[in-house]
């Protein structure tokens, strides 16, 4: 019953990186001020973290299945044919999750070395968050497959 | 053709109930498989698609709404607009549309203030004896007021996809803002004079004085946002971090009812939404790469172009567009994939980004409160524990007041240009 859980792994490590992203942004701000130096790497630093944050975070909400979708013509079908129709689709994003995942093995080799312009790690390690976070994904889809609850619709609104 | 299977295949897995952005990443993923060229990059240009810095002021002024909920500050804010207002005939409906305003000035989300002011509203005025239906109407349309006042998550949204200023962005909303509510006042009057609706005792000036004071520091937020951006000192993305730490700071200096764990799990929630709307804007960068490809905007153009001619003609089609699809389709995937082709044609019609932009979003917060897919009404019938069937009739003439106001809108450009100008 994971959905019982508050938190999860990927929810924590992704809030985290929210709680950094701020004190990173602050920085920015306060080095205008005359009581700091302001710092060249802030900006860079926190775009990449938001990268970081976003793609653990899709983890997150595949498990609490909070994707913004439009359940309503599904909700009207039968749950067996719901059922079925979902696990189907979750085969075919397992499918392609995994072969995101070897692209994304792909994009970090091909950009490890590539030099990033204020931060001493190569632009590797931003494209390094997709190939991570495709692993929760995996992970996630696997579990609701395993536990056949593809047929649950829910959804969040957002603006 | 391609366009049109892509949109067809993409459309029907939506309304399967594939995620948005999943098929998003569906459809765009059997292009690239399809034309046998451009799977090796779908991974970095999802990837780039979020690496923008002004796209952070999204989580952060998430994260604002989500924290002034947590602590309470909207009992405040709803107290004072209830002092104010709430001894007219029909009381209640005013404050419901004035204490909006003012949590619009800290939070740039409409489903914040219906879900979090909504709940206190409709059960104040359920209490004072309104019906169902008025309350929920009244909390569903004051909602919209949300992203037109700064700070707005979908004018950070319009900004970064139009490469438009979100500062004047932020400036051009005020009016059409304050216009909103006022015609939101104007129907409550007109429907509490008919239905003899009640109203408080009037409160003495000492009393209004005590809770102005007590509303003072989180009424500032906007202050601090627009002064801190228009003074040079922030962009819209630090003034998302500092609104953060002021509403935490004011908390902790004057209202004292935020912990640890709710600033938590208010972080929490925010990682997951924000997570939801990243998927989208992945999805978005890999169709923007197919649109360009595939010389969707000039396409659309022609469109247009054969269909109107003039300004006027093509702000017409544009929100008829807008407001019907808006009746279907979630504000935020109009936003994200049909608005970034409407805007250079817009600007080939010579109309101000910024006119186009609050045209849009006023277009897509009357979206939010239109039935069968209103999001604004899914919150309200939940948190007010009242029927959709309900809500999404008693709605209906509650979008006459906004619908006028985006007719003057587009009429009048001054309505949304003006307050920017000056500040150039």
């Amino acid at each position: 019953m994971e959905n019982t859980r508050q938190y999860s792994l990927e929810g924590v490590v992704a809030t985290i990186f929210f709680l950094v992203l701020i004190g990173i942004v602050m920085i920015q701000v306060l080095g205008r001020t005359p009581i700091m130096r302001g710092p060249v790497w802030t900006e860079e630093a926190a775009r990449w973290i938001w990268v970081w944050m976003a793609f653990i975070g899709i983890g997150e909400v595949e498990r609490q299945n909070k994707h913004l979708r439009m359940g309503f013509l599904a909700e009207m079908l039968p749950y067996a044919v719901r059922r079925a129709v979902f696990t189907a689709i979750d085969l075919v994003y397992l499918g392609l999750m995994g072969h995101l995942s070897w692209i994304g093995y792909t994009t970090v080799e091909r950009t490890w070395s590539d030099t990033s312009v204020t931060l001493p790690v190569g632009s590797g390690m931003l494209y390094s968050s997709a190939f991570v976070a495709s692993f929760f994904i995996l992970y996630r889809i696997l579990r609701r497959l395993l536990a056949g609850r593809s047929g649950d619709i829910q959804g969040s609104p957002v603006l | 053709m391609i366009l049109l299977t892509i949109a067809f295949f993409w459309l029907l897995m939506v309304l399967v109930g594939v995620p948005i952005g999943i098929a998003m990443i569906f459809v765009s993923m059997g292009y690239f498989y399809y034309m046998d060229r451009g799977i090796g990059f779908a991974m970095q240009r999802m990837v780039d698609g979020l690496n923008s810095f002004p796209l952070l002021a999204v989580p952060l002024f998430i994260l604002a709404a989500g924290i002034l909920n947590s602590a309470g500050i909207t009992n405040h804010l709803f107290g004072f607009a209830r002092a104010l207002v709430g001894h007219v005939r029909g009381g209640l409906g005013h404050v419901n549309i004035l204490a909006s305003l003012f949590f619009s000035g800290m939070s740039g989300s409409a489903l914040a203030d219906a879900g979090g002011l909504g709940k206190m509203e409709i059960a104040a005025m359920r209490e004072a004896g309104y019906d169902d239906e008025f309350a929920g109407a009244v909390t569903a349309s004051s909602s919209l007021i949300g992203p037109l006042v700064p700070p707005s998550i979908t004018m950070v949204l319009y900004g970064v996809i139009a490469n438009v200023s979100i500062g004047q962005l932020f400036l051009g909303g005020v009016v059409p803002g304050l216009l909103c509510a006022v015609a939101l006042m104007i129907m409550v009057s007109i429907i509490a004079a008919r239905r003899d609706y009640p109203k408080d005792e009037r409160k003495n000036l000492g009393q209004i004085n005590t809770l102005f004071w007590k509303s003072l520091p989180a009424l500032l937020t906007p202050a601090v946002i627009i002064g801190g951006i228009f003074s040079g000192y922030f962009s819209p993305t630090e003034a998302a971090a500092v609104t953060v730490v002021y509403a935490i700071g004011i908390d902790l200096v004057f209202y004292r009812e935020l912990t640890w764990r709710r600033l938590w799990d208010a972080a929490y929630e925010t990682t997951v939404t924000s997570a939801s709307i990243a998927t989208i804007v992945a999805g978005v960068s890999l169709l923007s790469f197919i649109f360009a490809r595939e010389q969707a905007p000039q396409q659309i153009a022609n469109f247009f172009l054969s269909i109107a001619d003039t300004k006027l003609t093509f702000l017409i089609a544009v929100n008829l567009m807008i407001f019907i699809l808006g009746c279907f389709i979630e504000a935020l995937v109009i936003l994200l994939v049909i608005v970034p082709i409407l805007v250079p044609v817009a600007m080939g019609f010579a109309i101000d980004p910024v006119h186009f932009g609050i045209i849009v979003v006023l277009n897509l917060m009357i979206s939010i409160m239109t039935p069968p897919m209103g999001m604004a009404l899914f919150v309200v019938s939940q948190v007010g524990n009242i029927p959709f069937q309900k809500l999404a009739k008693a709605i209906l003439p509650w979008l006459l007041p906004p619908i006028v106001v985006l007719i003057l809108v587009n009429a009048f450009p001054i309505l949304s240009t003006g307050l920017p100008s000056l500040m150039r």
